[in-house]
């Protein structure tokens, strides 16, 4: 009965929670009464709106965060950095709690509840009792926390809880639900009563067997060109701006910059360009990732940073280019040492010792798998994701990265995304007889294999010579072994027939796998893999060819990643 | 939807179809729909009962062959419909020997607790019901379905197995 109203509470409950965070970061900067306004209305309207769909116990922790934020506002209590903690903690357990409520209306966090609660009423308490807090307690704090005049008290020991996976299945399933501006919809609505219109003229004609008179003949071509126009607007649909992601860099980068003592100042560009909600939910572990590299290993700690100013700086900047959107994430901290990076390299054995390298091939080597110049892997950047992920995620999404930086001056990650992932120029392949789907940013090149000479011959590849260098090539059908074992016997390309093979690159490094022939080149809609097939490797989605025909979207570089990890094959 | 219809109770309808001999019935109410034969495009790396993806109206759906799956023999490939499911892992499509329609079988003539050998998973029997003369068994195919791993090797070791 209620659940309707709760479902429309929480997509409501997941906007104000982004403006509640959104006004705390803007108090952490700057302590204003307007924020500190908004923020008190943020967490009032939430309350009421909890209330009434009778989510008392969310409403209680809420409640209890008003009460604060109301003494702060009264001019009671002083904002202190403990009091934006709390407040900015709050607001994780309540987005968190709102993403379990998806899933389950009864769900309360017990747990996280206990000592959150505690320390709201603790620092209300503090406020509201005997006057201001006293400095003695916290004069060693307060030297960290040089942003506010106000000393900080004991900051509360509530456990930050990061956002586990399963908070990100919760993102990406049925749930997930888009704001889309009313116009954009009434639009739609015009267009499918055209086209209705314009199908109900081609089933008369096909109904009488005229379907070649000129009317019907208008009527398909209008059809065909108001489906192409309902295409690009439904894809417009999918388009958000950068906001809500620019808003967590910034906190995770404070938060960090917190717990390691240092000063930063964040620096936002270009919040209001859009990008397609399917490429922001996936990029954006990868750029929290590189903004907690940049402020973990880029900013310097405090005393460190010479004649530069005190406090760091850390820019996010988005902007429209030709090649789609560009993300820059820039620091003015320590910069990466090229020289170290590449001793590092030689070390790993990724290059000779004598090699001539440009900075950029350098810095490429930090997106090595399992690379790492830190001195000791700290514990903040260190976890699970290393860069070479990041560069991988954003390998799959079709974009690239670039990494600029001065030693002593600072670090510039660039990182260019396409604005639309859903259709990409693609290569349609046959392999086996069945058709395949490759994006052709995954290629670096298509050659044919008898116009070279076969250096040796391998079990189940070759290899070939490539301008100088050695290239192995191995049939696509051992990647792709179907039920009916057709796929175990690569066929042999005919006399006179080519035999195709796509060039794969990563890092540097180079594999090829043959195929029996290239159908043709389109651009192709991607659509989503079928949840039962989501965990077999190498397949980037579905999609539907002209035939009608339902085809798989091949990764390549998937299965060249797994080749070139694995040995060299044996003569 | 209207449980409570004129005639009578939605949820008494079963869909039935027969695995070689034996005649099952699933609920209608879990019945997407149910679409004619179609080829279907093999897909590489799925287990042998899974005989590729389909078509319909735009969206690629998975079929699974029920014959296969619960060692049913496969005397001749005969091209009969497709039932179409929607379970909580997405949409899957099933091919049954034949098709035999749908019928009304009211609770009371459902044994819920019968003792009888199946081949299918116990866990998601709904009873044996009585229909025609005829014996069916009463599953929740669906949930049979939502639980079926297709992929026939897990992500990591795939490409060794395969090279």
């Amino acid at each position: 009965m209620q659940s309707e109203f709760v479902q429309i509470f929480l997509d409501e409950a997941q906007d104000v929670l982004t403006e509640w965070e959104r006004h705390c970061l803007a108090m952490h900067t700057q302590p204003n009464p307007a924020s500190c306004d908004a923020l008190f209305r943020s967490a009032h309207n939430l309350k009421g709106s909890a209330r009434s769909v009778g989510l008392d116990a969310f409403a209680r922790l809420i409640h209890k965060a008003e009460d604060l934020i109301t003494l702060v506002r009264s001019g009671t209590s002083t904002y202190s950095d403990s009091i934006n903690q709390v407040l900015l903690q709050t607001q994780s357990v309540l987005v968190q709690w709102r993403d379990q409520l998806l899933i389950d209306t009864d769900y309360v966090p017990a747990e996280a509840l206990q000592g959150l609660e505690a320390d709201l009423l603790r620092l209300s308490q503090n406020a509201s009792g005997t006057g201001a807090t006293s400095s003695s307690d916290s004069s060693e704090k307060s030297e960290a926390f040089g942003f506010f005049e106000t000393p900080a008290p004991q900051i509360p020991k509530v456990k930050v809880e990061t956002p586990k996976p399963q908070a990100k299945a919760v993102a990406t399933n049925s749930h997930d639900t888009l704001r889309v501006a009313s116009v954009k919809i009434d639009a739609l609505m015009q267009l499918v009563g055209e086209l209705s219109t314009q199908q109900a003229t081609i089933s008369h004609y096909l109904k009488n067997g005229q379907m070649q008179e000129q009317v019907c003949r208008n009527a398909v071509q209008i059809a065909a060109k108001i489906t192409r126009e309902l295409q690009l607007q439904t894809m417009g649909l999918r388009l958000v701006d950068m906001t809500r992601m620019f808003q967590r860099l910034e906190r995770t980068a404070r938060e960090l910059a917190v717990a390691q003592n240092k000063k930063i100042e964040i620096e936002i560009e270009g919040g209001e360009v859009e990008l397609d909600k399917a490429v922001l939910d996936q990029i954006l572990d990868a750029m929290v990732h590189m903004v907690r590299n940049s402020v973990d290993h880029g900013i310097e700690n405090q005393g460190e940073r010479g004649n530069k100013s005190e406090v760091a700086r850390v820019r996010f900047a988005a902007s429209q280019v030709s090649a789609g959107i560009l993300i820059e994430i820039t620091d003015d901290g320590r910069g990466i040492d090229a020289p170290r990076v590449r001793k590092k390299a030689i070390e790993l054995g990724l290059v000779a010792a004598d090699a001539e390298l440009s900075e950029e091939k350098i810095y490429d080597f930090l997106f090595y798998p399992g690379f790492s110049t830190a001195k000791e892997i700290t514990e903040v950047s260190g976890r699970g994701v290393g860069l070479d992920v990041v560069r991988q995620t954003i390998d799959v999404l079709g974009g690239s990265l670039r990494v600029s930086s001065v030693l002593g001056q600072g670090t510039s990650f660039h990182i260019t995304l396409p604005v639309n992932v859903s259709i990409v120029d693609s290569l349609v392949i046959l392999v086996d007889q069945e058709h395949y789907v490759v994006p052709i940013q995954e290629i670096s090149e298509v050659i044919d294999v008898k116009a070279h000479k076969i250096e040796t011959r391998h079990a189940d590849a070759v290899t070939i010579e490539l301008r100088k260098k050695a290239l192995t090539i191995r049939h696509l059908s051992s990647c792709l072994p179907l039920r009916t074992g057709k796929g175990n016997q690569p066929r042999k390309a005919a006399q006179g027939e080519a035999a195709p093979a796509m060039i794969i690159e990563i890092n540097g490094r180079r594999v090829g796998f043959e195929f029996d022939r290239v159908v043709g080149q389109h651009p192709i809609m991607i659509r989503k893999l079928s949840p039962y097939l989501a965990d077999l490797p190498g397949f980037a989605g579905s999609t539907i060819l002209a035939s009608g025909e339902p085809a798989v979207i091949l990764s390549p570089k998937v299965f060249a990643s797994r080749y070139l990890s694995l040995k060299e094959p044996s003569a | 939807m209207n449980e409570r219809n004129e005639d009578g109770n939605d949820q008494d309808r079963y869909l039935l179809f027969t695995l070689g001999q034996d005649l099952y019935g699933t609920p209608l109410m879990g019945v997407r729909e149910v679409v004619e034969y179609q080829k279907a495009k093999p897909i590489p790396h799925t287990v042998k009962a899974f005989l590729g993806v389909i078509n319909i109206r735009g969206e690629i759906i998975g079929v699974l062959d029920l014959r296969a799956r619960f060692q049913y023999q496969l005397e001749e490939n005969r091209e009969v419909a497709m039932m179409v499911f929607g379970t909580e892992n997405g949409t899957l499509a099933a091919v049954a020997d034949r098709m035999e329609g749908v019928v009304k079988i009211p609770k009371d003539a459902i044994d819920p607790t019968p003792r009888v050998e199946n081949r299918l998973p116990p866990a998601y029997l709904l009873g044996i019901g009585r229909c025609r003369d005829r014996l069916v068994t009463l599953i929740d195919l669906p949930k049979i379905l939502e639980r079926e791993e297709i992929g026939s090797i897990s992500g990591s070791n795939g490409l060794r197995a395969a090279s």
